[in-house]
């Protein structure tokens, strides 16, 4: 009889082979981060973003490379200059490479003003990686290389401030200080949405109910006048350094709800989900459930909302410097730049001091394009 | 429902009783104690004050009291004589310096809140219906913009083009003739005529974001299977997205009312102050800079009043749009 | 176009162009749906059953559309004198006003997911009666009565009170049996049933037939009965029509299907079914491999791949063109050319 039931083993042909080619079969087992990729290369204006950033974040690593000048260095003949432009022709029409004239005050006879003409007599040629003001990379490493320079002459590509800085120098040395408050900001929050959220959904109940109150409550309070108010009452002897550090985790410290929510809120229901139901029953630990299967199951949410929380500090960072209660001079950022334009007549007279606000909107715009086309490829599997 | 919102109403209360405590650690937080502050002060404008005053005052105001009794103090004088306590830049009580500025505040809040909704509403179910169209590009680049620009930017802008281009100045909110009359009807008019630039800078970023919002959710919505039996059903197409997607995609944006209305509230103190609005945006950032606790303190109040209010009404609202929580289904 | 048929698609091709390529969802299908009859449709996920019945009624999921082919009604809408005459489904506009009217006028639809198919801000009253008023000249309070009237016949009880209802407040299988009568509440001619069975639990499944019996006994409209679960189908069927890769392989009566199967795939399938006399030991038979992806058709006959009787150099390079095996049983294989 059992001869009889039992189907007879048929040979089984090696499907794999035949029906899959190399491109599907790496589709079906590309790890989860290889499908993102593959979704969010699709987005043209997150891939667009994804280069901004990288640009930001080369402006930020190599800020002494890039920059002509310190942050602090003055060209004391040229107080509120204008951009210098770049010329390639000489007056009589000749090529002569990238150069430009250097700046002389000339005295106006008619309006009785010290106007600031270009020298035409002699041609300043721009000197890529030349050696230029020496300086110390990051406060550590010693160099004088920096990506173009004028020999004899200064450069100022988006002209000078008040006391004749350099504009574009200073735009980049903002840079560094304002991505990287993001980025500290952006792990503090990250920590603590992490902590926070997870013991609100792993325990539940009480302790639960109590961080979601605690979180709708900090949310409902107005961000920034809640910034504003902490940032003032920082004791106004600190060192700019401390106030920096101070500002940053103020940030942080405000905006972890976002994270915690998403934390719990997946963690909850993942509870009750299959596949950790599965790891259950085949004998994994609690530890090796959350970290091998729970984890990695939301870790794109995760990474999705914290570059989304990255504008709102670069924002934050921002507009507390541009009122006077967030950083102070030396330390420069965007929003310590800002303070110079804070008024109509500032910007009517000298426009240029208004570059570091387009390096705010392109940083944030950059920010959120790769956010957004990250959230649509978090979810490989979806449509 | 009535329970919802009697739950939620006992929600909000405990959220402001909450906040003040908040508001009561900061306005503690800086060393030094109002009694030294206000001595100081004194000296400053040349009067002589001895040590003994100094504690004099302190006892007077109850400063040398323990702080669970100093802050029943200073909410009891709240609630029963909205006293918010003695602002040292103004010399005035708080409540005489926030006055009336107060209500331009609202007023500029409801009106951007509401502006913003009828413009991004309908712009978003556009954007979603006509998904991918020259149009669409166009405001979800706009959207964009209007959301990485950050508020005193924009204003900043709008104070450059309109004194540029056009000759005057957006600043300020009133006609000269009704800056200091009392309230009026026409008084009332000539600020709606004049509030559009606020209006402009304070709505854009929530705007962009309650049109990016929509847009999303009409997208999610518009294929469910819910529309699509709809549209079996020979629902004619208009009709059908007024009935179906429309509706549910209300539900998110009305939701985060009160969100949206702490984002603009948040915008508020720094807009007003490039502006130049008389509102309370521009003292908040003087008491913030003079250390001025009691009218800082005070003006955190009202924004998060504002904000928390704003979260009950959308809360309500929300459960009156939702079956679902409407007859005490879920939560 | 046959006396007695309601329906005819002939040759009809539905494609999906994709970012990945484009998806040739239904692949020259040829079905007809006589009056009063229960056709079933079967097969695996992603052979083109919903697709056949959403085409009907023109309500493809985007990007797809009908490339080719013709759908065929015999109606009475749409005429100038009230006559019965034949519109090509395929050639309306979507949103003509002939189709809406036809939509659940002539043919209505239930899904397979009870618990999205109402809208959750609506009371179910209201979407029913709104089919209701959409295609026939009644009043509201008609339009209440009959829906009361129908909730009550589809087994819903307490009918007047559960009208001003929403959807959250109905159990899965008592919201399909609020689809179900939505679906017949302008007494259609044709009722597409998309596995309205397939998301409950088995008591309600058996019920839910039952149930169509019934209706299908009082009404007397056609059903196309759409499945994966050929035990349903050998319950409620006259005619089955098995897919396969957006191709009907087999037609034929149910006798047929069940107990004289022409094509493998048919016999996979109907051998698949566990059976309770069988022997204790023996294992599930299975078909083996998965449905290939849509990207990657496989030439010639498209279940050449997994076909226990394929013939090398014969099945995988010619494409079979359906055999009269008499009756109107038919099958598209090449062992038989």
């Amino acid at each position: 009889m059992s001869a009889l039931n039992s189907t007879p083993p048929v040979e089984i042909p090696d499907l794999e082979e035949q029906t899959m080619d190399r491109a599907k079969e790496s589709f079906y087992t590309a790890t989860q981060f290889q499908l993102m990729w593959l979704k969010f290369r699709r987005h043209k204006l997150a891939i667009i973003g994804m280069f901004v950033l990288a640009l930001f974040l080369i402006a930020m690593l190599f800020a002494e490379f890039l920059a002509p000048y310190g942050s602090q260095s003055r060209d004391a003949d040229y107080l509120f200059g204008k951009p210098q432009s770049i010329h390639f022709f000489d007056d009589d029409g000749n090529f002569r490479g990238m150069f430009v004239y250097s700046v002389i005050s000339q005295f106006n006879i008619d309006t009785m003003q010290v106007d600031l003409v270009e020298d035409r007599s002699e041609i300043r040629p721009v000197n890529f990686f030349a050696k230029g003001e020496p300086y110390k990379m990051w406060g550590l490493i010693k160099g004088d290389l920096h990506l173009f320079h004028v020999e004899d002459a200064f450069i100022h590509l988006f002209g000078t401030d008040s006391l004749g800085r350099d504009v574009y120098s200073r735009v980049i040395f903002g840079t560094r200080t304002s991505l990287s408050i993001g980025f500290i900001g952006v792990i503090i929050s990250f920590i603590l949405g992490l902590a926070i959220g997870g013991v609100s959904g792993y325990f539940g109940g009480l302790i639960d109910d109590i961080v979601q109150r605690m979180i709708e409550f900090i949310r409902s309070i107005p961000t920034l006048p809640l910034w504003m108010s902490l940032a003032a009452i920082l004791p106004k002897e600190w060192s700019p350094l401390r106030v920096y550090f101070a500002v940053t985790v103020l940030l942080g410290f405000l905006s972890w709800t976002t994270l915690a929510r998403r934390v719990r809120g997946k963690l909850i229901s993942m509870r009750e989900e299959d596949f950790v139901f599965a790891a259950r029953i085949a004998g994994s630990s609690d530890a090796r459930i959350i970290w091998r299967h729970m984890i990695p199951a939301f870790l794109s949410y995760i990474i999705v909302d914290l570059t989304v929380s990255f504008p709102a500090m670069i924002l934050g960072e921002t507009t507390l410097s541009f009122i006077g209660l967030g950083l102070r001079e030396p330390v420069v950022s965007w929003g310590v730049l800002l303070q110079a334009s804070q008024n109509i007549k500032a910007i009517e007279q000298h426009p240029w001091l208004f570059f570091p606000a387009i390096f705010v909107v392109i940083s944030v715009l950059a920010f959120s394009l790769v956010g957004d086309g990250m959230r649509d490829a978090a979810d490989p599997y979806s449509h | 429902m009535a329970k919802y919102a009697l739950r939620r109403f006992i929600t909000m209360v405990v959220m402001l009783v909450a906040l003040s405590l908040i508001v009561f650690v900061i306005l503690e937080l800086p060393p030094g104690d109002f009694a030294e502050r206000y001595v100081h002060d004194l000296r400053q404008s040349g009067a002589q004050v001895t040590y003994g005053q100094v504690e004099y005052y302190r006892h007077m105001l109850g400063l040398d009291r323990p702080w669970p009794e100093r802050y029943l103090n200073w909410a009891t004088n709240i609630v029963t004589r909205f006293d918010f306590g003695w602002s040292l830049t103004y010399r005035l009580p708080v409540t005489k310096v926030i006055g009336d500025r107060i209500w331009f505040t609202i007023i500029l809040s409801v009106v951007t809140i509401g502006a913003s909704y009828l413009i991004a509403i309908p712009l978003g179910i556009y954007s979603a219906i006509k998904q991918y169209s020259t149009g669409d590009y166009l405001l979800t680049i706009l959207g964009y913009l209007g959301m990485a620009t950050p508020a005193f930017l924009f204003a900043l802008l709008l104070l450059y083009v309109s004194t540029m281009y056009f000759g005057t100045s957006v600043g300020g909110l009133y006609s000269l003739e009704f800056q200091n009359a009392p309230w009026s009807w026409n008084k009332f008019i000539d600020l709606m005529r004049h509030i559009w630039p606020a209006v402009i800078v304070l709505g854009t970023s929530g705007a962009a974001s309650t049109l990016r919002t929509m847009r999303a959710t009409m997208l999610d919505e518009k294929n469910q299977l819910y529309v699509t039996v709809a549209r079996a059903k020979g629902v004619p197409e208009n009709k059908l997205i007024q009935k179906y997607p429309v509706r549910a995609a209300l539900n998110p944006i009305v939701s985060t009312i009160g969100w949206e209305l702490a984002t603009i509230v948040s915008g508020s103190p720094i807009t007003a102050t490039v502006l130049s609005l008389p509102d309370i945006g521009p003292i908040f950032l003087k008491s913030l800079t003079n250390q001025d606790i009691y009218l800082s303190g005070t003006i955190l109040l009202i924004y998060s009043c504002l904000t928390i209010v704003g979260t009950f009404v959308s809360d309500i609202l929300l459960a009156m749009l939702d079956p679902r929580i409407r007859y005490g289904g879920i939560e | 176009m046959n006396e007695n048929d309601l329906i005819e698609i002939k040759n009809l091709r539905v494609s999906f162009p994709l970012d990945e390529g484009t998806v040739q969802a239904l692949d020259g299908i040829d079905l007809s749906i006589p009056k009063g009859k229960v056709i079933g449709i079967v097969g695996e996920s992603g052979c083109g059953k919903s697709i056949t019945a959403r085409s009907i009624l023109q309500i493809i999921p985007p990007p797809g559309k009908i490339d080719q082919g013709e759908i065929l009604l015999r109606t009475k809408l749409g005429s100038m004198n009230d006559d019965e005459h034949i519109i090509d489904l395929a050639k309306l506009k979507p949103d003509s006003d002939l189709l809406r009217q036809i939509r659940w006028g002539e043919i209505s639809m239930v899904f397979q997911e009870p618990m999205t198919s109402f809208s959750a801000y609506h009371s179910l009253g209201d979407q029913i009666m709104e089919a209701l008023l959409m295609h026939k000249d009644v009043s509201k309070e008609e339009a209440r009565q009959a829906a009361i009237e129908m909730l009550d016949r589809v087994g819903i009880p307490n009918a007047a009170v559960r009208l001003n209802q929403f959807p959250h407040e109905f159990s899965g299988g008592m919201r399909q049996r609020a689809m179900i009568g939505m679906a017949l509440i302008c007494n259609p001619s044709m009722l597409i049933a998309d596995e309205p069975t397939t998301s409950l639990d088995v008591t309600i499944q058996a019920q839910m037939l039952d149930l169509m019996k019934d209706l299908r006994r009082d009404f007397g409209s056609s059903i196309m009965f759409i499945t994966h679960n050929l035990g349903v189908i050998a319950q409620i069927a006259d005619e089955v029509s098995i897919m396969y890769l957006g191709k009907i392989v087999e037609q034929g009566t149910t006798m047929d299907i069940f107990h004289d199967q022409k094509h493998p795939y048919t016999s996979s399938l109907v051998e698949a079914i566990p059976k309770i006399s069988d022997a204790r030991k023996k294992r599930l038979t299975t078909i083996r491999g998965s449905v290939p992806s849509p990207f990657e058709r496989p030439s010639g006959c498209p279940f050449h791949n997994r076909c226990p009787k394929m013939m090398p150099g014969v099945c995988d390079v010619k494409v079979p063109t359906p055999i009269d095996f008499g009756n109107g049983h038919k099958a598209a294989c090449l062992l038989y050319e």
